[in-house]
Formats: C-alpha cells, sequence, structure tokens
C-alpha cells in the first residue's frame, strides 16, 4: 500500500518520454558502429540521439569516448561531464573523466582543504532524482506517522517517537543537501574549453589585452554573458572575457 | 611732467595696470634651436617679443611657415626685472614657440615674420634651416656637442656610463647604468641614440619616465645625478666590445642677447632666464672584453647557464593507484638569463609514462641584477604496480665567480603505486612478471556502455512543478485529517455544537418533507412542516428547547439577540400563515405553498447568517 501511495506520488509528475523507444535502436547502431572503429559516424548517430532530446547517462558517456576517439579531448571531457551529472557515482564515466583530465593541458588546482573536499563530495554524490525520490519518501513517512499519531491519539509508543525523529532529522539533512544542489544546479553555469586554446581577455573585444591561456578540456565557471563573450572564472580566481564559440555549457 | 602723472605712472606699473602706451619701445626676435637637421626630426622656432609696456592685445606675428608642417604655437609670458643705475626697468616679454617638421630637404628659408603694433610694423631677420635626409649621416650632434662644451656646460652636464665589470664570460650578467649628472636647470631630457648593444642579449632594467635626482659628489663637485637606464647585458660571443654612447638632448636655460653679461650668473636662475636653448649630451664608450667559457670540466648536459643557482625537486603525491597522475616538480631558480635555463632531462622507467613538463617562468630584479626561476611540472603515470625510484634530476651551469662549472644533483625520486582493482582484473590476461607485477602494456578509457533497451535516464523530478504539488499534498491532507478529527471530538462532547451544525441539515430535511406534502395537497401538513422546520433550526441555533419554543417566544429571543425587526417581523409573518393554515382550515393554493417554501428558505438562510 505504502509502496502504491509512493509510486503514485511519483508517477504523479513523471511522463513518459516521447520517442525514448525509438531513440535506442540509433543509439544500438552507434553502438555498432563505435565497434566497428568508425568513431566519427558513432559520433553523428550519439549527436542525432541527443538532438531528439534524450538525456541518458549512457548515452552522453559513449558519445565522449567518440569524441575522444576522434581526438577532440575537449568534446570528450564535456560529455563526460554531462554523464557525471545524470550519475555521479558510475565508475566507468569516473575513470574517463579522470583519464581524460591527465592529458589536458591545463592542470587542475590542487584539492582544498581535507573538510571541504569530503563536503563536496557527499554533497555531489546522490542525483537530483534521488534526493528528490528521498524528500518524497521521507515526507510520506512522516505523513503516516502522523495519521498514526491521529488515530490513535496521544498515547504513542517509544519506537513511534523515534521514528518521528529519524524521519525528520533525515528530511532536514535532505532539504538543505537537494536546496544546495539545486541552487547550484539553477544557478551556476559550468563549461568545457572546447577549442585546443583561447585568450582570454580582460573585456568583451579583441582588442582588449589577453590576460591568460586556457586549453581545451578546461572546466571554468560562467559569471556573466554579453553579445558574443562570456566572462569565466577559473577556480583559482582567475577572470577573463572569452569568446562564445570558444566553449561549450555542461 | 607733472608729479601726478609720474606717480600714476608708477602705480599702473608697480600694479600692472594697462596704461596708455606712451612710447613703446619693442624688440621682436626670431630664432631656431638647431640650424642644420634631419627631415624627420622637428625643429623649434621661437617668436620672441620684448616690450618695455604691457600690451593689452597682443597681435598674432605674420610668418610664413609653408615649407614646413606645423604645431603650436606654445605661449609663454614672463617679466623681465632689471636694475640700471639704480632704477627699476621692466620687460615685457612675450615668446611664441612652434614646432616644424620640414616637409623637403635643402635649405629653407623661414621669414622674416613681422608684428603689426599700433600702426608700427617690426620685422625679424630670416632664418635658413640646411635639411638634410633622414638617413643622411650627420654631424649635428658632434656639433651641438662642440656647442655645450664651447658654451661651458662640460662641466656642469654629462652623461655618465658605468659597467659593473669590463670584463666578463660569455652569459655572464653585466650591469650597464645611465646616469645624468647637472649643476644647472633643466627641461625636455630626451633620448637621442640609444646604444644598440650588438653583441649582447640584453634586458631592460629601467628606464626613467621622469628625472628623479639625488645629490652626489663628483670629483669634488656636487651634483644632481638622475639615473637615465639601466639594462643587464649577457654577451654572446668571446672578443672585445665596443657599447656605443647613450645621446640625449635636453634644454638649457640661457638669456639670448645677453651672453657675457656680468649678470649671467643671476639670470641662469629659472626664475629670470626662461629661454632655454636645447643641448645634446653624450655618454663615454664602454670597452668590455669578453672570454669564452672553458671548454675544460664542461658537463654533460650544460645548456649555457651562467650564474648562480639552486634547484629544487618535489614529486606528490609520493603514493598512487595506478593509473594516477604523480606531479614532478623542478624548480631551478638565480641570477642570470633566465632564458639560459632549459628543462632538465627526467629520466623515468618504462612503466611510467611521463607528460610535460608545463614551465612556469618567473622573472625578477635585484639589486639591478636579473634573475628568476622556471618551474617545470611533469606528470607522471605508472602503469604498474610497484616502488620506482627515479634517476636524480641533474642541472649544470657555469659559475663566473668561481671560474668552473657546477652540476646541481638532486636526490632520487621515489614513487610507490599501488593496484587497484580494474588492474587485477586484467592480470588474467597479461604475463605476470616476478616481483614487479603485472607489466602494462598501455592504458586507454574504458569501453562504451553496451546496447539498451530503453533510454532516458533521470526523471528530472526536481524540474517537475507535479512532483512539488504531489509533496504540498502530504501536509496539507494532514492538515485535513486533524481538523476533521477535532471537528468530530466536538460534534461529541459539544452538544450545542452538535446542534448549531446540525440545525440546518435538520431544516432541510424538514423542508423537503414540507414539499412532499405539498405534492400530496396536504395544506395543513404542509404548513405544520414548515414552521416545525422554522423553530427547530432556530431553537438548534440558539440551543433551545424546541418543546417549550413557541412563536412569541421566538421572537423574543430573536429580540434579544439583536436580530433586525424587519427579519422578526418576517418570521412572524411567517409562522402566523402556518397557525393560520393549520387551525382556520383554509386552504392555500399550490402557487401559494411554493411561494411559502421559497420564502422559509430565504428566512432560514439569512437567520443563520446572524444567529
Amino acid at each position: 500500500m505504502l509502496a502504491g501511495v509512493f509510486g503514485l506520488l511519483l508517477s504523479f509528475c513523471a511522463g513518459a518520454d516521447a520517442g525514448a523507444s525509438e531513440a535506442f535502436s540509433m543509439y544500438n547502431h552507434a553502438n555498432s558502429l563505435y565497434a566497428a572503429g568508425e568513431y566519427q559516424a558513432a559520433r553523428d548517430r550519439y549527436l542525432e540521439v541527443v538532438a531528439g532530446g534524450m538525456e541518458d547517462a549512457w548515452l552522453f558517456y559513449n558519445l565522449g569516448n567518440a569524441w575522444f576517439k576522434s581526438g577532440e579531448l575537449g568534446k570528450a571531457i564535456l560529455w563526460y561531464e554531462r554523464a557525471r551529472r545524470l550519475e555521479p557515482r558510475d565508475p566507468d564515466i569516473l575513470h574517463n573523466l579522470r583519464f581524460a583530465k591527465t592529458i589536458k593541458r591545463d592542470r587542475d588546482p590542487e584539492p582544498g582543504h581535507r573538510f571541504y573536499t569530503a563536503m563536496a563530495r557527499v554533497l555531489h554524490h546522490p542525483t537530483l532524482d534521488e534526493l528528490s525520490a528521498a524528500f518524497s519518501a521521507l515526507l510520506l513517512a512522516l505523513f503516516l506517522l502522523g495519521l498514526v499519531w491521529l488515530r490513535r491519539g496521544r498515547q504513542m509508543t517509544s519506537g513511534w517517537l523515534a521514528g518521528v525523529i529519524v524521519c525528520s532529522s533525515l528530511l532536514l539533512v535532505n532539504t538543505v543537501v537537494l536546496s544546495a544542489r539545486m541552487y547550484h544546479h539553477y544557478t551556476v553555469t559550468e563549461a568545457i574549453v572546447i577549442y585546443p586554446q583561447a585568450r582570454a581577455r580582460s573585456g568583451p573585444d579583441e582588442r582588449q589585452t589577453p590576460v591568460f591561456l586556457v586549453h581545451e578540456g578546461t572546466k571554468v565557471r560562467i559569471d556573466r554573458q554579453q553579445e558574443d563573450w562570456l566572462l569565466i572564472r577559473l577556480p583559482n580566481g582567475l577572470r577573463g572575457w572569452l569568446e562564445r564559440r570558444k566553449v561549450e555549457e555542461i | 611732467m607733472p608729479l601726478w602723472i609720474v606717480i600714476f605712472l608708477g602705480l599702473t606699473t608697480c600694479l600692472g595696470i594697462p596704461g596708455p602706451v606712451l612710447g613703446l619701445d619693442v624688440d621682436f626676435e626670431a630664432w631656431v634651436d638647431r640650424t642644420r637637421i634631419r627631415q624627420s626630426e622637428p625643429l623649434r622656432l621661437t617668436l620672441s617679443i620684448r616690450s618695455t609696456e604691457r600690451v593689452q592685445h597682443m597681435p598674432a606675428p605674420q610668418i610664413d611657415l609653408s615649407e614646413f608642417q606645423v604645431e603650436g604655437p606654445s605661449i609663454r609670458t614672463s617679466t623681465n626685472v632689471s636694475i640700471v643705475n639704480f632704477q627699476q626697468e621692466l620687460t615685457y616679454i612675450r615668446e611664441l614657440t612652434y614646432t616644424l617638421h620640414p616637409r623637403r630637404t635643402g635649405k629653407i628659408l623661414i621669414g622674416p615674420a613681422s608684428l603689426e603694433l599700433q600702426g608700427q610694423t617690426y620685422q625679424t631677420k630670416a632664418l635658413v634651416v640646411d635639411v638634410a635626409a633622414s638617413d643622411a649621416p650627420q654631424t649635428m650632434a658632434q656639433d651641438e656637442e662642440t656647442d655645450r662644451r664651447s658654451t661651458g656646460l662640460a662641466d656642469t652636464l654629462f652623461v655618465r656610463a658605468r659597467a659593473s665589470r669590463l670584463q666578463a664570460y660569455v652569459g655572464q650578467q653585466i650591469s650597464v647604468e645611465y646616469d645624468l649628472c647637472f649643476r644647472t636647470g633643466l627641461q625636455n631630457v630626451g633620448f637621442r641614440q640609444v646604444p644598440s648593444f650588438s653583441g649582447f642579449w640584453m634586458e631592460e632594467v629601467f628606464v626613467a619616465q621622469s628625472l628623479q635626482s639625488r645629490r652626489e659628489v663628483i670629483d669634488g663637485v656636487a651634483f644632481d645625478v638622475a639615473p637615465l637606464r639601466q639594462v643587464a647585458l649577457f654577451p654572446t660571443r668571446a672578443g672585445i666590445h665596443v657599447i656605443d654612447p647613450l645621446v640625449i638632448s635636453c634644454d638649457v636655460p640661457v638669456r639670448p642677447g645677453r651672453r657675457g653679461s656680468p649678470l649671467d650668473g643671476v639670470f641662469d636662475d629659472a626664475f629670470f632666464g626662461r629661454a632655454t636653448r636645447t643641448v645634446v649630451v653624450r655618454s663615454d664608450s664602454i670597452h668590455l672584453e669578453v672570454s669564452g667559457l672553458p671548454e675544460k670540466g664542461r658537463p654533460d648536459g650544460f645548456s649555457g647557464a651562467v650564474g648562480s643557482y639552486s634547484m629544487q625537486v618535489e614529486s606528490h603525491p609520493a603514493e598512487v593507484t595506478v593509473g594516477d597522475p604523480v606531479s614532478l616538480r623542478v624548480t631551478i631558480e638565480g641570477t642570470g638569463n633566465p632564458d639560459a635555463i632549459v628543462p632538465p632531462a627526467v629520466q623515468v622507467p618504462p612503466e611510467i609514462r611521463r607528460f610535460g613538463p608545463e614551465v612556469q617562468a618567473d622573472r625578477h630584479v635585484a639589486n639591478g641584477k636579473i634573475g628568476g626561476s622556471r618551474t617545470y611540472e611533469f606528470i607522471l603515470i605508472p602503469a604498474v604496480a610497484g616502488e620506482f625510484a627515479l634517476d636524480p634530476v641533474q642541472f649544470a651551469y657555469f659559475d663566473p665567480d668561481r671560474g668552473r662549472y657546477r652540476v646541481l644533483t638532486s636526490p632520487p625520486v621515489r614513487l610507490r603505486s599501488h593496484s587497484n582493482g580494474a588492474e587485477l582484473a586484467d592480470q588474467r590476461s597479461g604475463p605476470p612478471r616476478i616481483g614487479r607485477g603485472i607489466e602494462t602494456l598501455g592504458t586507454d578509457i574504458r569501453y562504451i556502455k553496451p546496447d539498451a533497451h530503453r533510454l532516458g535516464g533521470g526523471l528530472r523530478l526536481h524540474a517537475r512543478p507535479g512532483f512539488w504539488l504531489a509533496q504540498a499534498l502530504l501536509p496539507l491532507g494532514f492538515a485535513g485529517s486533524l481538523l476533521y478529527q477535532r471537528h468530530q471530538q466536538r460534534m461529541q462532547a459539544d452538544g450545542a455544537y452538535a446542534r448549531r451544525r446540525r440545525a440546518r441539515g435538520d431544516a432541510e430535511r424538514r423542508l423537503r418533507q414540507a414539499r412532499q406534502r405539498l405534492a400530496a395537497g396536504d395544506n395543513v401538513g404542509f404548513h405544520a412542516e414548515v414552521q416545525r422546520a422554522v423553530l427547530a433550526f432556530v431553537g438548534h441555533r440558539l440551543s433551545l428547547a424546541a418543546a417549550g419554543l413557541t412563536q412569541d417566544r421566538c421572537v423574543q429571543v430573536l429580540h434579544e439577540r439583536g436580530v433586525s425587526g424587519e427579519l422578526s417581523r418576517t418570521l412572524r409573518e411567517l409562522l402566523d400563515l402556518c397557525d393560520y393554515a393549520r387551525f382556520s382550515g383554509g386552504s392555500a393554493t399550490v402557487p401559494e405553498m411554493t411561494q411559502t417554501l421559497d420564502r422559509t428558505k430565504r428566512l432560514i438562510a439569512q437567520l443563520e447568517k446572524v444567529i
């Protein structure tokens, strides 16, 4: 019964993705092209699936592989990052992303304090869907505990009280993590440099002074947009304007 | 001249008030700063108008300058004071300075300039300037240098050139400084000719943007000394090198037409002598003897670095999983030409893949010497598990102070890598190597994901409004359940509350029965049901016993509760109508009873609002 209610809550909002059944056949065809070593043809097929509006970690991962085998390191890292957002714990995605980053020219910054690194890892461990489902489940559990309380009056058992405390605590933590993740998801725009190298300038104009050089595969944060220029920020705080075509949002 | 006129003229003169021009004495002159120039060089033409009276509106002089591109004029006015026979004489000076760029070569005639002032025409002498082509060899500088010496400026103005050493090795740093030493006022100091420093790698250390002078005693004479330029030179070949002089030009104050006056010393002061003359000053040449680096003892890997260096080698982390990167940073820093530092050789065993190096360069100047650092970062990725000891990193350079080569050697770099799960899985297919783990032949990305029967990973719940609406239903449902339970409990515990809540439903039920009586044509029964419905409604709402509730009592209670007279009157009329129909035996028509029924419903609705 609980599963039914929970399923109802989820199914209330989840609609069937149109075209999913047609997309997987094209995806499988692209896989066969990849297996035959026709990486560029496979890449084009994967891109067709993506153009149909499909979002799938496996699809993004395979597309990253196709880009990698085609010699496009920046694009490969871009699609691995997109895949990781959907499946943050997939070992294949993490391995290939780490491998691609060891080859790229710009080094990633040194990790910060252990506490913050661990916090960031915990925050990004579950997916947004998992956090949302957990939120729904905990809320439902509290609702049912509340119904028990209404039915039995105010003489409740210690088990009921423990259930309320545990569910409330978990719901609080879940809400904080979910809020932080949603804030990051909807407010922070990250991108990957897809040109072999790009000069960031002091202003949104070709005549402005170059301030630093970034190479393909480097992840940047987008702070502002102005026409065809983006104000990017590196993890070490460096900021500069880059042409929009030289990066692609994750 | 009457005394009052003398006083008036004296006052107007002292106070600077323009007065009537009685006898104006005007001296109109023109001069150029040089008479021989190259075509690319600018020429300064000055028109000087000196008058004994202040002229309120001085007209502009007329002069033909069509052979030049003209900038200006810049106008400068001053007042000159002189004492003649114990009497003060004032001279008003107005100078117009033009900057001229000749349009052609050859001799060019300038002027004469003319000035019309109060009906008088004044003229200057014509000037002739000899303009040579830009690339033609010229001796003007020497001429003007001679001019500087002839004017006695050689002891008060010169450029000092100093080298930190006159003998050096190839690649050894030599610092050369140029200072301007002067004991006179200076203006418009600028470089005319800078040495080419051929045979040297040159790094600029300092170039003066403005004169920042200090006092210094040179050969027993105090000078103002202003640094002009400092360079660091690195000889690129052995032999005798001659560094050309540095040539500057500057304006020094002079008084045109007053040369040789006993008061020249007084008028050298900037306050009095505002007229200037451009002179050219050159430093001495510097002769350097450069020796080649010795062949004896030259180590392998020597790349030409000469100076004093230190090296630091560090790796991080010391232990990694197979396939993870290790950063090996080699930092070489010291005094000398930073560009002579080349990446050191880092030898790694075949089990380790090496990438890089990435280079970070830093350059600095300390005590007038160029120095800097180069940091080379190598990425090492162990392909197998085990312990590795890399060969020491070496860097060779020549120490010119000791005259011999030195080799910096780091301690051995040790790395440790341990296996991961993937490597263990691969071990089944690879040939084992005793004591060194599995030999990895290469690394690559992992293979693609397999075929799928459906795609579309995430539900993106957080992006669906329906999801959040569904979550909102749970607390709302709980709140509704809570309210309903409270309602039920009160209905059981509170009789008055229960009667009030039931009053409307009970009245409607009775009115439905009245309608049935109406349909059956039961006139008396209809009115009895209507009367019971109204009285029971009032009784339930006000918690009154229905048995003792009469028409008069009902109206009285409503009056006590503040119900309006109109509503009470309607109630009374309705109840009277019911009594009349029940007990008089009069028969009402169906439309009348229907009207009574509607009237009753409206009355109950109105009463519900007020009681």
